[in-house]
């Protein structure tokens, strides 16, 4: 089992999370729950700095330990947070864009409630390709 | 006075709007050159009525003003709403905007799911120079938007 950190929150405008991925394959229950502490005490910090910043990416917000959560915020308030342990700022911007793209379409679905969670394959598969890309995993 | 019914009517238009906002509002601002938030209340109504309203309905709205009256309320002002072009009302209806009403959905969605909680509706009045009364859609901001522009300025001003 790997030991690197790579999950990825999408947490909607209504601040429920409607997807999680964790990049690097299945780990403990014990990481796990960290993961998830981390990301949710870490939602503070990105809701204080979206309101000074008009830019999408938000860089990192928090920190603990070795680890670092980063952010991006759509303008129509949808989260996606990164908890990683040191990847580059450069292509976490990428896997940013290249997500909100595909969330842009998960999103636009009439039929979709605005806070359901996201189950297409689709975005899924999406995500996972981006990351194996631009985190060369 | 609006007739009987209108306000079942209002908020079932209000539902479907503030849905239909909520969407456009994201895909507006993905094709937009820049992409950028507006963090600002002042900078996402300018947003709606200038690049918004044109993807909507071909020209900007004609008028943004702040309430005489209040400092946490809006108006957008639209000389001649397209939705109501071709809708026509029974006389028990009369007063009531039903084009206006679907756009006021569609503004609470933009404004609500970009972070400033609001109340907006959406009204007939009367124009100095236009024969016909305009569309007047009315924001009220939650107190949640005051306080945080309040406290976005005077982090400005410290």
């Amino acid at each position: 089992m790997s030991t690197s950190v790579l999950t990825f929150v999408v947490v909607g405008p209504q601040d429920n999370p409607i997807y999680e991925v964790d990049l690097m394959g299945p780990k403990d229950q014990q990481a796990q729950y960290l993961h998830q502490f981390v990301l949710h005490a870490a939602l503070d910090a990105v809701d204080e700095a979206m309101w000074s910043s008009k830019e999408l990416h938000l860089k990192t917000v928090d920190r603990f330990n070795a680890l670092s959560v980063t952010a991006f915020v759509t303008p129509g308030s949808a989260r996606f947070l990164l908890l990683h342990d040191g990847r580059s700022d450069d292509g976490i911007r990428t896997f940013f864009t290249e997500v909100y793209e595909a969330y842009l379409r998960v999103f636009l679905n009439p039929l979709r409630a605005p806070t359901a969670r996201i189950t297409s394959r689709e975005f899924d598969r999406k995500v996972k390709t981006v990351s194996k890309r631009v985190f060369s995993l | 006075q609006v007739g009987h019914g209108t306000n079942e009517l209002e908020d079932r238009l209000d539902r479907v709007g503030f849905d239909a906002g909520a969407r456009l509002l994201e895909l507006v601002s993905w094709r937009e050159r820049v992409m950028k938030r507006k963090p600002e209340v002042l900078d996402m109504l300018r947003f709606i009525q200038g690049t918004v309203w044109p993807q909507l309905f071909g020209k900007t709205a004609e008028e943004l003003q702040q309430g005489a009256a209040a400092d946490d309320e809006y108006m957008i002002k639209d000389h001649e709403l397209l939705l109501n072009r071709y809708t026509s009302l029974p006389r028990s209806y009369a007063g009531f905007n039903p084009g206006g009403a679907l756009v006021a959905g569609i503004v609470r969605g933009m404004m609500e799911t970009a972070g400033f909680p609001c109340l907006v509706t959406a009204h007939f009045s009367d124009h100095p120079t236009r024969p016909k009364p305009i569309t007047t859609i009315l924001i009220k901001l939650d107190q949640v938007v005051m306080k945080r522009q309040q406290q976005l300025e005077a982090g400005r001003r410290g």
